[in-house]
């Protein structure tokens, strides 16, 4: 089975699939662990039937906000999409992982929860001095509000406030 | 007018607003930063409508496909050689993966990727998508060229109810999507065409349109009207049907990707296949027909020529 390093995103990929938008309540329900870590890599590779290409990306874990941390301080990620050889596969939706980045992870089962809504990429914002938790990646949201409406998927916003908002709703 | 039309332009009233302004399109892009395209104008797109019941029949589901096909395709787009062609599955397998089969199907047992994928003990494991997932587009495509290989769209039929929110206007509300307007805006992608503006977390660094200027932002600030209103804008509500008709801008990135040359489709193989005849010469293809030809006789020669020998 071949195994490369991902040439994942840096650049930009669609994000299209169609998603019905989750909220922050949402996204943390159905989570059942949320970290806050740093992409160490990623390796793509075709599954058994050369059908389909999956990343396997490992984070480092800085922060748990749910669940337990893991003993070794890592977790893998694995999902669809990938580059392997001259082949790439792009499926919609799916966060995009780049190494080195810090990320505001809601993982179920090891995978992302809501496809791309599940991750926000975190950076530390030099003028307020603090790490800031963009909004979610640019899926094709659906709402029953108005256009372009899906909550705070679309807004930066601090870190440490979105923790307490996170630990509020776990505590609850 | 009838009642019934009365409530369908009071509910669709976008459908009958005044004709939509042009902005600017953006094109999907590899890793690498090739913009992707297919190298043959002649695409089929196999639909596998599932099993009753549903809110439309499989005969129904076929004709939305076939409409949101005609849309971003000649002769209803004069100004691009795309033939994008829908054939009714009765048969067969509607796996989805890299086959060069392109697929639309409707999950309707599990949400799950068809087939399970294969680990490396030969077991098959479910890889499900989460059920805020109302489609998944996944396409394949040569990293080094950008041409697109396979594409593939999934349809969530497990959580969701798909129908045709025009001629229902009652199901607007309710968990029901309109599948003409969803699958119009995933046929753009599938064509190689990205979201027509930029958000947050989408690109870095950001795209340019094709005018050369970064893509705009779709949501702060909000876009102009011809950006949120064009079939390739990243966010709608469940009872959307705008993107049913392409905007000014939506036709013009189509038409500049897959300009009309005058190419020939061949009628569809009994397979469902797609071959065709491109030529860039106004003349219908005629001058590769006679290419083909030459080469045929070509071929007769060598085979005389040995036959002759023995």
């Amino acid at each position: 089975m071949a195994i490369a390093t991902c040439a994942v995103a840096a650049l930009p990929v669609a994000m299209a699939s169609l998603m019905r938008a989750m909220d922050l309540a949402e996204l943390t329900a159905s989570a059942d662990q949320i970290v806050v870590g740093d992409v160490v890599s990623t390796e793509c590779e075709w599954d058994g039937g050369h059908r389909n290409i999956y990343s396997t990306i490992e984070i480092s874990v800085q922060e748990s906000w749910k669940g337990s941390p893991p003993n070794n301080g890592r977790i893998k990620i694995r999902q669809l999409g990938g580059t392997v050889g001259e082949i790439e596969m792009t499926v919609h939706g799916m966060a995009r992982f780049t190494r080195g980045e810090r990320a505001l992870l809601f993982l179920r089962q090891s995978g992302v929860v809501g496809m791309g809504q599940g991750k926000r990429h975190v950076q530390w914002d030099p003028g307020n001095k603090q790490w800031l938790a963009e909004a979610a990646e640019g899926i094709e949201v659906v709402s029953a509000g108005a256009k372009g409406s899906s909550g705070d998927a679309h807004r930066s916003e601090a870190l440490n406030q979105l923790r307490e908002k996170v630990r509020a709703l776990v505590r609850n | 007018m009838s009642v019934r039309t009365l409530a369908l332009l009071l509910a669709f009233g976008s459908l009958v607003a005044a004709p939509r302004d042009a902005q600017a399109y953006v094109r999907e892009v590899t890793n690498s930063g090739l913009p992707v395209a297919w190298h043959y104008p002649c695409l089929t797109m196999q639909v596998y409508p599932g099993r009753p019941p549903q809110i439309l029949t499989a005969d129904e589901y076929v004709a939305a496909s076939e409409q949101a096909a005609a849309v971003w395709s000649y002769p209803a787009l004069a100004c691009t050689d795309i033939r994008l062609t829908i054939v009714k599955a009765t048969q067969g397998s509607s796996d989805v993966g890299y086959d060069k089969r392109n697929v639309i199907a409707f999950r309707q047992d599990t949400w799950c990727r068809q087939p399970p994928q294969i680990d490396d003990a030969g077991m098959a494991q479910p890889d499900c998508y989460p059920s805020s997932a109302l489609a998944v587009t996944s396409v394949f495509k040569n990293a080094k060229t950008g041409e697109i290989l396979d594409a593939d769209i999934e349809f969530n039929a497990v959580d969701y109810s798909w129908g045709d929110l025009v001629d229902k206007p009652g199901l607007v509300g309710t968990t029901t999507a309109d599948f003409q307007n969803a699958l119009t805006h995933e046929l753009g992608h599938v064509l190689g065409l990205d979201h027509n503006c930029y958000t947050i977390t989408d690109a870095q660094p950001r795209l340019n349109d094709n005018t050369g200027s970064p893509e705009v932002d779709c949501y702060n600030p909000p876009p102009p009207q011809a950006v949120a209103d064009a079939t390739m804008y990243p966010s709608v509500e469940l009872g959307d049907t705008l993107r049913r008709d392409l905007s000014p801008d939506d036709e013009q990135g189509i038409c500049d990707i897959y300009p009309h040359r005058h190419s020939v489709c061949p009628p569809l193989p009994s397979n469902g296949g797609c071959s065709v005849v491109a030529t860039d010469s106004p003349d219908g293809g005629q001058t590769a027909m006679l290419l083909m030809v030459v080469v045929l006789l070509i071929a007769a020669l060598v085979f005389l020529r040995r036959y002759l020998r023995v």
